[in-house]
């Protein structure tokens, strides 16, 4: 990296110089921390007291990465967390698209065994060969991170406006520059909040802990009730998960869940809008079977099955930790050379264009191994050992990931 | 001068400003209670250190009774609060908080009581519910039971819907921590004979309720440990570093069941970041050796979920902390024995 470390810094200088961070409220309260090449934060207690005095430390020293704590110090200046004086946070949330379950893994992911050297593709955190712990290649296209940006909707529009009652001038939305999303509230409310609340809000959002029989889900006599649709919260989120289970659930699934036959489950399922509406009142078991303890068992894994994908899958750790650093709003990421920008509109932001920091001129580039990516409109790769001219944006970014040098 | 409802809902919910109040003007001078007020005051906080349950109903509810009542409360508080023991403290919150629940899961006007405690309750719009209250004021304090999670109750637009049955769960925590609270102050100069009793109550407390600590000399078994732990701990031994939270649980875990630190520095060695003074620093910070740092306790199993480290070992079912894990497979604690010994 002899070439390529100026070749970035430069860049960034440049960025820095041209652009003005975003705001940060209260920027005199914050902790900053900053990285270098390969290592996201090598240096943190760094503290500003204005927007300005930022954006000259930025210019000056150049990081690759620059972050800032979700918390409020009341003296932020102190070299120890504990002479600073915690004074609340910001309540964050984080979708990595690394975290969803989607198929493109397969198509864009590489490993390595450093054990056996088997490899392949995909995100295999384990040797397929040995099982030895594997170097993981991780990449990101459109359909990974529109799982990140459907989780981020859901989050919004189910938990934080529906249930915690946040008002959209509460929640600021950032893109990471990387691969996902940052989710900001703030307001007076959360920042009263201690560290047990936040675990609990960070539960409620995961359905980490739900039990079902808290949600209405027992025996009234021998008939099985369960929540109605027309409750709040996580019981008329189970009771309405449960009847989309109804809509569409086969006949098989249908039989294997609860240990029927399959002509019952098909007879049963002639029938699915009674069973629905059933449920629209809280009658959940309409089967009129013998066994009582398995069709409640049957009933309390559908519905953690229906908690778990009514959930939103947020990286619950950044959520917990009050003394976090978060990639600063604005600033470059320094594993792609993209915006960690504020998203104004979720709808029709595009992680992979609104990003790009750097959008004139050419570099060229060998390219030891890049999957097919997307920057703006343009489409590159995929590449093996390929020397090519690339737009600066798409340069910048295989170099930030370790990916590309600089053509001799 | 004080109604007889007012000192009827003080004996209900002695940690209600109601009973503050009352006690106020009861103006009790500690240099000159009457020795069998004082004996009845010790007998309810050795029967807590004990781990005895302690009966505080009164055979009368006249307002001579209730003001009695208040008078042993509150010097038993002091005795409690002077000791400086986290368990008594608990036990005492508990015993109070109990004993409240047992007339607020009768309460008719429920919400009246509540309405005494909380700034945001209000009747629900909603008919399934019998009550709301603001999210915030929901989560002030650790909610103690599975049952009152955030997450196994309903919120909506900010504010917690709440049957009837579940308020009285809720006020029964806030009765807790309102008592538990209340020992937040400094009992430097009580007379000595409160301090003499607290000291007693203390030593007897931790005589009956010992920490699960390996006795000098005794070997560290790893396979002891819960899944969730030896994770962590197996990551430490092939040299990879776990995350932040994970450093932090082991790290806690094994100091707290009494692994020596240079045991630990070795088990940290194994990774290819190995910094030594970083390591014993972080060590010393951690056991509350450095100046100006608080000594951590090993994360509960609540905190290792909320941390995303749970593994969900089907053992742990009624465990509720990694130590008591330890205990129980070490042979120092039966399952769903409440008290612990220290290791053999």
């Amino acid at each position: 990296m002899a070439n390529e470390q100026p070749f970035l810094k430069s860049h960034f200088r440049d960025f820095y110089l041209k652009n003005d961070m975003p705001l940060v409220p209260e920027i005199e309260k914050r902790e900053f921390g900053i990285g270098a090449y390969g290592k996201k934060i090598v240096r943190r207690h760094l503290a500003f007291d204005s927007a300005r005095e930022l954006k000259d430390f930025l210019v000056v020293n150049v990081p690759l990465y620059v972050s800032v704590s979700v918390g409020y110090y009341s003296n932020s200046h102190a070299r120890t967390m504990n002479a600073k004086g915690w004074s609340g946070a910001d309540l964050i949330f984080e979708f990595d698209a690394d975290d969803l379950p989607t198929n493109c893994k397969e198509k864009h992911d590489f490993w390595e065994c450093p054990s056996c050297k088997a490899k392949g593709h995909g995100l295999k955190k384990a040797c397929t060969e040995c099982g030895s712990k594997t170097l993981v290649e991780m990449w990101f296209c459109d359909e990974c991170l529109q799982a990140a940006k459907d989780d981020t909707f859901k989050l919004v529009d189910d938990f934080l406006k529906a249930d915690f009652g946040f008002s959209s001038k509460d929640i600021s939305i950032n893109a990471s520059g990387n691969r996902g999303y940052h989710i900001y509230t703030r307001n007076k409310a959360v920042r009263e909040l201690n560290k047990d609340a936040i675990i609990e809000l960070s539960n409620y959002v995961t359905a980490k802990g739900l039990d079902p029989q808290f949600h209405r889900l027992r025996f009234q006599g021998r008939v099985l009730h369960g929540p109605k649709t027309s409750l709040l919260g996580w019981s008329g989120r189970l009771s309405r998960a449960v009847q989309s289970y109804l809509r569409e659930v086969d006949p098989e699934v249908f039989a294997a869940d609860f240990g029927f036959g399959i002509r019952k489950a098909r007879t049963l399922l002639g029938d699915r809008g009674r069973l629905i509406a059933g449920v629209d009142r809280g009658y959940w078991d309409q089967f009129k079977l013998k066994n009582l303890d398995s069709v409640a068992s049957a009933w309390e894994r559908i519905a953690a099955r229906a908690a778990v994908t009514s959930s939103a899958e947020i990286d619950t750790q950044v959520t917990v930790d009050v003394k976090k650093l978060m990639r600063l709003p604005g600033s470059l990421h320094g594993s792609t050379g993209l915006v960690a920008a504020q998203v104004s509109n979720l709808e029709s932001f595009d992680p992979l264009k609104d990003t790009i920091a750097f959008k004139s001129g050419s570099v060229k580039v060998s390219i030891k191994r890049a999957p097919e990516f997307r920057l703006g409109d343009e489409v590159f790769g995929p590449f093996q050992n390929a020397s090519i001219e690339l737009p600066t944006a798409a340069a910048v970014f295989l170099i930030a990931r370790g990916a590309a040098v600089l053509a001799e | 001068m004080f109604s007889a409802e007012d000192l009827q809902f003080a004996y209900k919910y002695p940690f209600s400003k109601e009973a503050a109040k009352i006690v106020k003007s009861l103006d009790v001078s500690l240099d000159d209670v009457p020795e069998d007020l004082f004996s009845r005051a010790e007998g309810v906080v050795f029967s807590l250190a004990k781990g005895n349950k302690v009966n505080l109903a009164l055979p009368d509810s006249s307002s001579s009774a209730v003001r009695d009542f208040l008078s042993r409360l509150v010097l038993a508080r002091i005795i409690v609060g002077s000791s400086d023991s986290e368990v008594l403290k608990s036990r005492f919150s508990t015993a109070i908080s109990t004993f409240s629940f047992s007339f607020l899961s009768k309460e008719v006007n429920l919400l009246d009581v509540a309405l005494a405690f909380l700034e945001t309750v209000d009747i629900s719009e909603n008919k399934d519910y019998s009550c709301k209250i603001g999210l915030n004021e929901f989560l002030k304090y650790p909610l103690r039971i599975n049952e009152l999670r955030l997450v196994n109750n309903d919120v909506s637009g900010g504010f917690v819907y709440l049957t009837k049955d579940r308020l009285a769960l809720f006020l029964r925590n806030l009765g807790f921590w309102l008592t538990y609270n209340s020992f937040a102050r400094s009992y430097k100069g009580v007379p000595k004979k409160f301090a003499a009793s607290a000291k007693a109550a203390k030593e007897f407390t931790y005589s009956s309720t010992a920490t699960f600590k390996l006795k000098p000399g005794t070997k560290f078994q790893p396979e002891l440990m819960c899944s969730c732990m030896l994770e962590l701990y197996k990551k430490l031994s092939e040299g990879l570093l776990p995350s932040h939270y994970g450093n932090v649980a082991i790290a806690t875990f094994l100091l707290s069941l009494g692994v020596p630190e240079e045991d630990v520095v070795q088990l940290y060695k194994r990774s290819p970041k190995f910094n030594e003074g970083t390591a014993r620093y972080q060590l010393r910070f951690l056991a509350g050796k450095m100046e100006g740092s608080t000594k951590y306790s090993a994360p509960s199993c609540r905190k290792m979920e909320a941390w995303g480290l749970c593994l969900k070992d089907p053992l742990c079912q009624k465990l509720r902390h990694p130590l008591s894990h330890y205990a129980v497979k070490a042979g120092w604690k039966k399952p769903g024995a409440k008290g612990g010994s220290s290791g053999k």
